[in-house]
């Protein structure tokens, strides 16, 4: 047999397409896989660092957010809600806007309001908590009328969800220093 | 010495063999050629195919290297205690965005039903609720007066408010007795044949109209200004990648 006999080009052919067919062609497509592959990972790796800037930047806006307005925040959206300082922080106020108190409760229960939910918001965040704290108290219209202005100034919120004016005394017009009584049902809130 | 030439003892070649041994090239087939380039192109290309897929696979071995401790660093103490604080602080700042969106001055109630009010309509008693969900506050007034035309005019009155919305007049009730005070402030029936109409306003207040002034910017006559979201500067971590746990 010599090199340019027919039979060795034969089997040189048959080995060439051998190696396209059994080695060169599967390998092309194992190298595109790990190609595709690769592009996956570069993406999740540009996420990762995209998150991470994200972390670092968001760390340092609350870094730099004021003591004053961190102490605020905290202080209108508490981890939790002391029903015994709020409790108190109620009767001061109805006692500064010169008005009688008989009762004071907190619902220990928990409260169920219906408040109101936004359509659509991020699946970490939740809806505040309602605490609901029931007082009753005595007096005149103004001054009723000035006990809610008060609760409206407190440093975290107070809201009136319910209220129940009733008169005392004689049919005479409200505007005057007759006595009412009012039934006034207050949610504050905390975080979590 | 023509015999010279032929008693020599080197021997003579064949002249024909001579000829074909210094003669003409012999021929190489195309179709050799082409397939021993094949063949070599083939092999080469193996070679470069085999080294091409060893290179992928380190990269993309670095790649998954570079990613893993990439992840493990999010996932330590310090990276974890920094997510949990920026989506608490996140969470916060949107609880009090939305409570303030929906922040309602009750007292300005008082300031309507003063307004409205007609002399001769006394309010008996008053119920209010806040329905959160609509933002807007429900109230059901008794009312008490000796006229029709009060009770229409007091009607009149409400439905001409800015502020108020009525949503009617019911269960207009009427007694001829009329009580008034003695001197000692004790209630004594009296039979003069007044009457006295009794009657029930249901209202609604929408929260938009009686928002919460802060007690800083009360007094300003010009411009009312309410506590508005503006003012709190809310982390927009919705425009971002979500990074939660379960995403590390």
């Amino acid at each position: 047999m010599t090199f340019n006999s027919l039979f060795f080009q034969i089997i040189l052919a048959g080995l060439a397409l051998a190696l396209i067919f059994l080695f060169i062609k599967p390998a092309m497509a194992d190298i595109g896989e790990l190609q595709g592959a690769i592009i996956e990972y570069q993406k999740g790796i540009d996420n990762i660092e995209k998150v991470n800037k994200q972390i670092d930047d968001y760390s340092k806006k609350i870094t730099d957010m004021k003591t004053d307005d961190k102490n605020s925040l905290l202080k209108y959206m508490p981890n939790k809600v002391d029903d015994v300082g709020v409790a108190r922080d109620i009767f001061n106020i109805a006692k500064s806007s010169n008005l009688e108190v008989d009762d004071i409760r907190f619902d220990p229960k928990g409260t169920k309001v219906d408040l109101f939910t936004p359509p659509s918001m991020a699946k970490h965040r939740t809806m505040p908590v309602p605490y609901k704290f029931t007082i009753k108290v005595r007096g005149s219209y103004n001054d009723i009328a000035g006990f809610m202005q008060n609760i409206e100034d407190s440093d975290y919120p107070l809201e009136v969800f319910g209220l129940k004016l009733v008169k005392e005394g004689d049919t005479t017009n409200t505007a005057t220093t007759n006595m009412l009584g009012a039934d006034v049902e207050i949610i504050t809130y905390s975080h979590s | 010495m023509q015999g010279s030439s032929n008693s020599s003892f080197i021997p003579k070649r064949n002249p024909e063999k001579e000829s074909r041994r210094g003669g003409s090239a012999r021929p190489v087939f195309i179709g050799t050629i082409l397939i021993r380039v094949f063949f070599f192109a083939v092999l080469i290309a193996t070679i470069i195919t085999f080294a091409w897929q060893k290179i992928q696979q380190r990269n993309l071995d670095a790649e998954i290297e570079r990613m893993t401790s990439m992840t493990t660093a999010l996932k330590n103490e310090q990276s974890q205690k920094s997510i949990n604080e920026i989506l608490n602080t996140d969470t916060r700042l949107f609880q009090t965005k939305v409570r303030l969106e929906r922040a309602m001055a009750v007292s300005a109630v008082f300031s309507a039903l003063r307004a409205t009010n007609v002399d001769t309509v006394q309010i008996k008693n008053l119920s209010l609720k806040r329905e959160d969900a609509t933002n807007q506050l429900a109230l059901e007034i008794d009312m008490d007066t000796d006229t029709f035309d009060s009770v229409l005019f007091q009607r009149k009155i409400l439905e001409e408010s800015n502020i108020i919305n009525i949503s009617g007049v019911q269960d207009v009730k009427l007694e001829r007795v009329s009580d008034v005070a003695d001197s000692r402030g004790n209630v004594v029936r009296s039979t003069s044949g007044k009457i006295s109409l009794n009657f029930k306003a249901k209202l609604t207040i929408a929260g938009s109209n009686i928002p919460q002034i802060p007690a800083n910017k009360r007094g300003l006559v010009e411009e009312v200004v309410p506590v508005t979201t503006e003012e709190i500067e809310e982390l927009p971590v919705e425009e971002a990648v979500e990074v939660t746990n379960e995403n590390i």
